[in-house]
């Protein structure tokens, strides 16, 4: 089934590759206004191209909001099924039957909120930190948007020459977008989501599973970590 | 006195960060440069505490202060080191940090000398914007430094740690602009006004937004990455230290005096 014109408009503004050869353009366009200021600052071309960088920047962005807020809420909402088709995988066999609790406290102690959930085939111990963490593409997306939409009130403001005794009706919205890109970059970067699956079958099998976000940048070793100490532990007699 | 005395304990680390690679005297690059940290916190406390402020007014105590947050930065790197993939023997952070440092020192004691905070300095936002550009800045030098080590020595691993301290940078940059333009609004009444300093730090910004954006795409990936973390240094060593010599050569007029 084709997509219909809408969609594919949206899919093509979202692609990350035209948001960043918008973002070098406005660079340019502001290093252009950082070496000659002012006088080339007042040619109307550059000011045209500026705009329209900012313009087009900004539709890329509403694409891109509107496409990920969905992916990010999924993201939030929705805990990975299995642990077989995760990019990081292990392996592991505890004789002694389904070690539960040792597993558990493995993953507490690496940060990881765990539930657990058992059937007649075995038991699935779910492991998560920073669940809420794909948010934070969204609150920067919004930010981005409402710091333009601030910069444009503000312009509007100046440009009717108002009185600055009104206020900028612009300051309130560029703060807010600030606070907003600051939560978001700090949420995405900080506080990546991770998640890490245990299925625990009854011939004492375990299958490991582990996911995590594009900045969580350590997570491959901390995977090996978890599973060298969940190794560790079912060697270890209780 | 414990200024300098800082800065030739880090040129000495740099001298053997760069002739002893491997070996038995791998580790002493590092702990020179945490001997030269601390050297450097206890010069800055002590100006702090006779100029009664923060050492973060003038471009004489910013350098400094960079200074700091660089070798600090460099530093989490090596307490790190048991889960980054790190550079934290590469002397090249420490290159960058030496540079800042003699820049700094060039100054004319005029510059240098102890001075009351102005009025409009006082402002905590002020402290908010100084603070947290310091710590981009730092993590601007030391991701470029791990970049050139990654140029230079092609087996080093670059992504993981500069990008690491991109998002660092970034982040703190984000924060800094902000809290400048609460400051603004408060001492000017316009929270942005397009002055020549405002316009490089919105490049700066707009060029890490850039390569975090990119940085998936780029052919020859940790090569080109290398390159863009490089050229961003750059832009911020501009937007410190070239800002001002512009608006000297070009006659302009700026509201960043300072």
């Amino acid at each position: 089934m084709k997509a219909s014109p809408w969609r594919r408009a949206i899919r093509w503004g979202s692609r990350l590759d035209l948001a960043a050869w918008l973002l070098l353009v406005l660079f340019l366009g502001v290093l252009a206004g950082g070496v000659f200021p002012r006088r080339l600052l007042r040619a109307g071309l550059l000011q045209v191209i500026f705009v329209s960088a900012v313009a087009l920047l900004a539709l890329a962005t509403l694409a891109c909001t509107f496409r990920c807020w969905r992916r990010a809420w999924r993201a939030v909402r929705n805990a990975p099924e299995r642990p077989e088709g995760l990019p990081h995988t292990a392996s592991l066999s505890a004789p002694d039957g389904a070690p539960v609790g040792k597993v558990r406290a493995v993953l507490n102690a690496h940060g990881l909120q765990v539930s657990a959930s058992s059937d007649s085939s075995g038991t699935l111990l779910r492991g998560c930190r920073y669940r809420l963490a794909p948010l934070g593409t969204l609150l920067t997306h919004v930010g981005a948007l409402l710091g333009v939409s601030g910069g444009g009130l503000s312009w509007l403001q100046r440009a009717a020459e108002l009185s600055p005794f009104t206020g900028d009706p612009g300051y309130p919205l560029v703060i807010l977008a600030g606070v907003l890109l600051l939560a978001g970059t700090t949420l995405s970067f900080y506080f990546p989501q991770v998640w890490l699956l245990v299925w625990m079958g009854p011939d004492g099998a375990l299958t490991l599973g582990g996911r995590a976000g594009a900045r969580a940048w350590d997570f491959e070793q901390e995977f090996a970590d978890i599973v060298a100490e969940i190794r560790s532990a079912l060697e270890t007699q209780p | 006195m414990m200024v300098t005395l800082a800065y030739f304990v880090l040129l000495l680390a740099l001298a053997i960060g760069f002739a002893v690679r491997k070996g038995i005297f791998d580790r002493l690059p590092a702990l020179l440069s945490a001997f030269a940290w601390a050297l450097l916190s206890a010069g800055l406390a002590q100006r702090g505490w006779e100029a009664g402020h923060w050492p973060i007014a003038g471009r004489y105590e910013f350098a400094l202060c960079w200074v700091w947050a660089i070798l600090a930065l460099s530093l989490l790197l090596v307490a790190d080191q048991g889960r980054v993939v790190h550079a934290y023997l590469s002397p090249w952070p420490l290159a960058a940090a030496a540079l800042v440092f003699t820049y700094a020192l060039a100054f004319p004691d005029a510059q240098k000398a102890i001075a009351p905070l102005s009025p409009v300095l006082r402002s905590p936002w002020l402290q908010i914007h100084v603070l947290s550009a310091l710590l981009a800045y730092g993590a601007a030098a030391v991701a470029a430094g791990l970049a050139v080590e990654r140029l230079l020595a092609h087996e080093s691993p670059l992504e993981r740690p500069a990008l690491r301290m991109v998002a660092i940078g970034f982040t703190w940059l984000t924060l800094s602009i902000l809290a400048g333009m609460v400051w603004a609004q408060g001492a000017w009444g316009r929270y942005w006004d397009w002055d020549i300093k405002e316009v490089w730090a919105l490049g700066t910004w707009l060029w890490y937004l850039f390569l975090l954006h990119a940085h998936p795409f780029l052919r020859r990936r940790e090569q080109r990455l290398a390159w863009l973390i490089i050229a961003g240094f750059a832009l911020v060593s501009f937007t410190f230290a070239g800002v001002p010599w512009l608006v000297h050569l070009l006659r302009l007029e700026t509201l960043h005096g300072y």
